[in-house]
């Protein structure tokens, strides 16, 4: 598995969460095409409401069970105490879940 | 509903055991466990070996259901246990196991059950307090804390699952002739029927009746409450 493929699992799920999402919820819901790895999850500018998020999480940590049989915790002691929270945007997501996704394949060995 | 996936806990004996022992019989797909196996089967139920107090364990169950069964849609909370004490008597140690088992397996299972409900936008949990907790009763310091903790988490996490469109209720038991209760005195048992509005001990068709209600199709509409028996 590479770190690529964890980006696109979690687009993919965020994808999934904005179709959810009433369009009074979300009335700027972009072109789902333009999700990419700098859109962020946080903040004013994030589309997500604080429930949005916690799906997007729940969603990506099944997605990867489910597909590739990688069991990971993302909201763990270590992702809320990080002076960067891994939560910024998709990309930052990506770096921490492959972070996660490595060390349980290692562990595993 | 029949063909639901139901999971069951604490199901080697007690009401556990009967709770999973009806809804296989009424045609659902009934997954149980407990620490030890069950000396009782059935074809619509398969048992798991867990303790809901340990992650792995529980982890390990509801990666069994998911790749079994694809989904969950009722989850009934019941594994529990009690030792009834004066709590100046009573050992750091116990206490620890009692809040374990009751309210973090409890936390643990819903947790993660609720993870596989949420696809599916739907989904019934289930969980058990007692009837010790309006009561207070005298004995059950540790037991009756770790159910009052059951029925704060079961309100809050209705309202937090409530937009997946799972719902979380709670059932209070009167004593019921179960082991739980088998260290009791029979005249201790016998004064808090007495307080009860309804004055005899609680059956397992009693609970079933509860559970029935809240997990029928029409309850959608009803969660974070606590129901319970013989009008504590």
């Amino acid at each position: 598995m590479e770190r690529k493929q964890i980006a696109e699992l979690i687009i993919q799920c965020l994808e999934e969460v904005l179709s959810e999402m009433d369009e009074s919820d979300n009335p700027g819901n972009p072109d789902p095409a333009g999700l990419s790895e700098s859109t962020p999850l946080l903040g004013r500018k994030s589309m997500l409401d604080s429930l949005a998020l916690v799906t997007l999480i729940v969603s990506t940590e099944q997605t990867l069970k489910e597909r590739q049989g990688i069991s990971v915790t993302i909201v763990d002691e270590r992702a809320l105490s990080m002076e960067k929270s891994p939560f910024r945007t998709v990309g930052t997501l990506a770096d921490y879940v492959w972070t996660l996704v490595k060390e349980t394949l290692a562990h595993a060995e | 509903m029949p063909n639901d996936v139901m999971l069951v806990t604490g199901t080697r004996k007690g009401i556990g055991r009967f709770l999973a022992e009806y809804y296989a019989a009424g045609g659902h797909r009934v997954i149980g466990c407990s620490r030890q196996p069950p000396d009782w089967s059935h074809e619509c139920y398969e048992h798991v070996i867990a303790d809901v107090s340990n992650e792995s364990d529980v982890k390990r169950l509801l990666a069994r259901i998911q790749k079994n069964y694809g989904r969950l849609d009722v989850i009934l909370n019941n594994a529990g246990i009690a030792s009834m004490n004066h709590f100046l008597l009573t050992p750091a140690q116990t206490a620890e196991k009692i809040i374990g088992t009751n309210f973090t397996g409890t936390f643990l299972i819903c947790r993660e059950g609720a993870r596989l409900m949420m696809k599916h936008r739907r989904g019934r949990i289930v969980n058990f307090s007692t009837i010790a907790v309006p009561m207070s009763l005298e004995g059950e310091a540790l037991y009756a804390s770790s159910k009052s903790a059951v029925e704060t988490f079961t309100k809050i996490i209705a309202r937090e699952l409530a937009p997946y469109g799972i719902t979380c209720n709670a059932v209070g038991p009167a004593p019921i002739e179960t082991d739980l209760i088998k260290s009791v005195p029979p005249d201790k048992i016998q004064r808090i029927v007495e307080r009860l509005a309804i004055k005899r001990l609680g059956t397992f068709r009693d609970v079933a009746n509860v559970v029935d209600f809240f997990i029928r199709e029409e309850s959608d509409y009803i969660t974070g409450q606590v129901l319970y028996l013989g009008g504590a």
